[in-house]
């Protein structure tokens, strides 16, 4: 499959919503933020977003209530990742079937390790890994 | 890079060609992507994902 990519500098949410039309937008990553800038535009109410087919979000956690908006007005297959680019981009998922459960503990969490993912809670300072439920730090690997 | 990894202390962290190749792999394996598909990715100019874009 040929890759083809493109930068350009946007400035405004107005830009971006314009670009994600035009560019009939299959795949979609935004933050939280940048998610809430699109579904408060009146611009975006009437935008045609049916070439979209997922958006994955992360980077922060997002508000019960914006998601809902968001699934509302993309009609899309969501998915949170966690993770750090400078790891591996995507280190855990949330997909589109933990998405349409409707369970708003799931939606609170950060999903299950990618695949080739190793991940462990530890506990901070001595590295010890933690059994489920404990609260500690995340330390993941990932292919390099 | 220098990264805080959003919560911590910054410091320099090696970040390899092929490591952001898996990244791309992860990304194709996980939202299956084709020939006719435009992703769009926006983040600050600043961030990894900005440099590695250009």
């Amino acid at each position: 499959m040929q890759v083809v990519g493109s930068s350009r500098c946007v400035t405004d949410a107005e830009r971006l919503l314009e670009l994600m039309v035009a560019e009939r937008t299959t795949h979609a990553a935004l933050v939280p933020v940048i998610i809430r800038m699109l579904v408060e535009m009146p611009e975006a109410q009437e935008a045609d977003f049916t070439s979209l087919r997922t958006v994955v979000y992360g980077s922060s956690p997002i508000a019960p209530g914006l998601l809902a908006r968001a699934v509302d007005l993309f009609d899309a297959e969501f998915t949170q990742s966690y993770g750090l680019t400078e790891t591996v981009g995507i280190g855990t998922l949330l997909r589109p079937d933990d998405h349409r459960s409707g369970d708003p503990t799931r939606l609170k969490s950060a999903g299950r390790p990618a695949a080739d993912v190793e991940l462990r809670i530890v506990e901070p300072g001595s590295g010890t890994t933690l059994t489920a439920g404990e609260v500690g730090e995340i330390v993941l690997r990932a292919r390099q | 890079m220098y990264s805080s990894g959003t919560t911590g202390a910054s410091k320099g962290v090696r970040v390899t060609a092929s490591n952001l190749l898996a990244g791309v792999d992860n990304f194709t394996r996980e939202f299956t992507p084709d020939a006719s598909s435009s992703s769009l990715v926006p983040p600050p100019y600043y961030h990894i994902a900005a440099s590695a874009g250009r």
